[in-house]
C-alpha cells in the first residue's frame, strides 16, 4: 500500500493508503476527495483531476505527456509548474506519502 | 416503520444512482439512503467496459469503494430488481418481496441493450456489451479469435471493433445507415472515422440489414438483405439501447421512450425524480426533450436532484458532452447536434486531428472534435455561454476557438 495524503484548500490533510497502480484521481473519486472530480474516468480527455504535486515528491513523475499538457492549459484552476492531472500519477512504492495538494475548483 | 425513517431511494447502481447517493450525503442530507441496483457487481464504471477490453478478465473499476458508501451511510443491496412502485402508499417494491417506504425516489435504471429480433440472436458467440458480464464474456472470447462481425457502426460497436483490430482481429462491421455513427455525429467526422478503421482493415458495410445468423460449425455466419454473409468467430452487436422506464410506466408516470421529467428532473408526481439515461428532459441545448446516453449527463443530472431534494431546486443546464476513444482517435463532442444541422469542418494541417463546427441556423450547437482536448474544452463554455461564432469564423485563417472565447469573455 502507497499512503497518499491529500491537502485541501482548506489546509486540511486526508491520508489515504491506496494499492500500488491505481491513479491518483481514482483513489481520491473513490474515496470521496470530492476536489477531484475525474468526470472522464481517467481518458485523458477532461481535465476535471488536476493537482498541484508537491515539489518534492514530483521529480519520480517525468514530465506531462503533450496531451495532459495540452489538458492543463485548459483546467478551471490556475496552472502552475506543479501541475498534473492525477489521472496520469500512478502510484508505486516510490510514492510513499506523497503530497497531493488539491485546487479550489476543477469546473 | 414510522414515516419519518423513509429518506430517499434510489432505483438504479448505475454512474447517475450512485451519485445521486453520494450527492445527497455531500449536502448534508441526514435521512436514510437505500441505493438499489439490479446488478450483482459492485456499482463500476461503465465507459471501460467497451475502450478496455483487451484482458481475459477485465478489470471492475469500482465507482466508490464499498466503505465509503458504509461510511457514509448509505444502504445498498445488489442484484435486486425494483419491480414496482407504488405511488400511492410511496413505497418501492423488488422482484425478491423486500419492500422500503420512501419520501423522495430516484429512478436512474439506465438503459438496456437493444435487441435485434432476428433468428440466430441467440446462438453461442453472439453478444450485446452493456454490463460487465457481457464484457467478461467478450473478453474471454476475444483470446484465439481470428475474426469477428459487428452488427451495428455505433459508438459500442466501433469501439469494440477498433479494439478487436489493435489485437489482430478481422472485424466486418455491418451498419444500416449510411455512415459510422450517423446518429450521433456529423458526416465529416463519420467519414473520419471510417477511413480510420479501414486503414487498420477493418471492412465497414453500409446500407446493408442482417437478416440472420446461422452457426456454421462454432463459426457464426451473418447473412445480409442483399444475400452477402460475414463470418466471425464472434458477433457484438451494438445497436443503441432501450431505457429502463417500465417501473415508472407501471406506476402512471408519463414516460416516452424515457421517464418525462421536467427541467428541474422532477417527474409529474413531485417526490419522484429521474435522472441518467432513462430520463427524457427539455434541455436548453436543443428543440424539444432529450434522453442522453453519457456518464456527465447521468452525474451532472444526479448533482441537481440531490440538491433538489435537499431544497435547492434549479433547472439542469450542463452542456451535454461525449466522448469516445477509437484506436488513436479521441472523439470528444460538446453540445448537441440537429439531424439538420451544418457542418463545417476548421481547417487543420496537423495529422490525425479534426475539428467540426455544427450549426443550427446561424447557432453554433455542437462541436466534434478529434485527439483536440484544449479546443473541446473551450467548444463546452462557447455552446455554453452562446458566445456567437458563425460559419465564416471558423474557416477563418488563424482562428483559434479559445482565443476566440477568451476575447467575448474579456468583453
Amino acid at each position: 500500500m502507497v499512503q497518499v495524503n491529500f491537502h485541501t484548500p482548506d489546509g486540511e490533510k486526508i491520508s489515504i493508503d491506496a494499492p500500488e497502480g491505481e491513479s491518483v484521481m481514482q483513489v481520491a473519486v473513490q474515496n470521496g476527495i470530492r476536489w477531484i472530480v475525474g468526470e472522464c474516468g481517467g481518458s485523458l480527455m477532461c481535465a476535471t483531476c488536476h493537482v498541484y504535486v508537491d515539489p518534492d515528491n514530483s521529480q519520480r513523475l517525468g514530465v506531462a505527456s503533450d496531451d495532459e499538457d495540452e489538458m492543463l492549459e485548459a483546467a478551471a484552476s490556475p496552472r502552475t509548474e506543479c501541475s498534473r492531472l492525477s489521472c496520469q500519477i500512478r502510484l508505486g512504492e516510490a510514492d510513499q506519502g506523497i503530497n497531493i495538494h488539491l485546487p479550489p475548483t476543477q469546473r | 416503520m414510522s414515516s419519518g425513517a423513509h429518506g430517499t431511494v434510489v432505483v438504479g447502481a448505475g454512474h447517475g444512482g450512485v451519485e445521486t447517493a453520494v450527492e445527497l450525503r455531500g449536502r448534508g442530507y441526514d435521512r436514510p439512503i437505500l441505493l438499489i441496483g439490479d446488478d450483482p457487481h459492485e456499482p463500476y464504471q461503465r465507459p471501460p467496459l467497451s475502450k478496455e477490453l483487451k484482458a481475459d478478465e477485465p478489470p471492475l473499476l469500482p465507482l466508490r469503494t464499498t466503505s465509503m458508501l458504509k461510511d457514509l451511510d448509505i444502504e445498498v443491496w445488489l442484484g435486486t430488481r425494483v419491480g414496482r412502485l407504488d405511488r400511492a402508499a410511496r413505497t418501492v417494491h423488488t422482484d425478491d418481496g423486500r419492500t422500503r417506504g420512501y419520501d423522495h425516489a430516484v429512478i436512474a435504471t439506465g438503459a438496456r441493450s437493444r435487441p435485434l429480433p432476428i433468428p440466430g440472436i441467440e446462438l453461442d458467440g453472439v453478444h450485446y456489451l452493456r454490463d460487465y458480464d457481457d464484457a467478461r464474456a467478450i473478453a474471454r472470447r476475444l483470446p484465439g479469435c481470428r475474426d469477428a462481425v459487428v452488427i451495428g457502426a455505433g459508438f459500442i460497436g466501433l469501439e469494440f471493433a477498433a479494439l478487436a483490430a489493435s489485437v489482430g482481429v478481422r472485424v466486418t462491421v455491418i451498419e444500416a445507415g449510411a455512415r459510422a455513427m450517423g446518429r450521433a455525429v456529423s458526416a465529416p467526422t463519420s467519414a473520419h472515422f471510417a477511413a480510420l478503421h479501414r486503414a487498420q482493415g477493418t471492412e465497414l458495410v453500409f446500407d446493408v440489414t442482417v437478416e440472420r445468423i446461422v452457426d456454421e460449425g462454432g463459426r457464426r455466419a451473418v447473412v445480409l438483405a442483399d444475400g452477402r454473409v460475414a463470418r466471425g468467430a464472434l458477433v457484438l452487436v451494438g445497436v443503441g439501447v432501450v431505457p429502463n422506464d417500465e417501473v415508472a410506466g407501471d406506476a402512471g408516470l408519463p414516460v416516452e421512450n424515457g421517464v418525462l421529467v421536467d427541467d428541474g428532473l422532477r417527474t409529474v408526481d413531485e417526490r419522484i425524480w429521474a435522472v441518467g439515461d432513462c430520463a427524457r428532459y427539455p434541455s436548453p441545448y436543443a428543440p424539444g426533450t432529450v434522453r442522453l446516453e453519457s456518464v456527465q449527463n447521468a452525474t451532472g443530472q444526479a448533482a441537481t436532484v440531490a440538491a433538489a431534494i435537499c431544497g435547492h431546486r434549479e433547472p439542469y443546464r450542463d452542456v451535454p458532452w461525449f466522448w469516445s476513444v477509437q484506436g488513436p482517435a479521441k472523439l470528444q463532442i460538446a453540445g448537441l447536434r440537429h439531424a439538420e444541422s451544418t457542418a463545417v469542418v476548421r481547417p487543420e494541417s496537423r495529422a490525425g486531428r479534426l475539428a467540426v463546427y455544427c450549426f443550427r441556423g446561424e447557432q453554433l450547437c455542437a462541436i466534434e472534435t478529434v485527439n483536440s482536448a484544449a479546443e473541446h474544452l473551450a467548444a463546452r463554455t462557447a455552446i455554453e455561454r452562446r458566445i456567437p461564432i458563425t460559419p465564416a469564423d471558423v474557416v477563418a485563417e488563424g482562428f483559434v476557438l479559445r482565443d476566440a472565447v477568451r476575447t467575448h469573455q474579456a468583453a
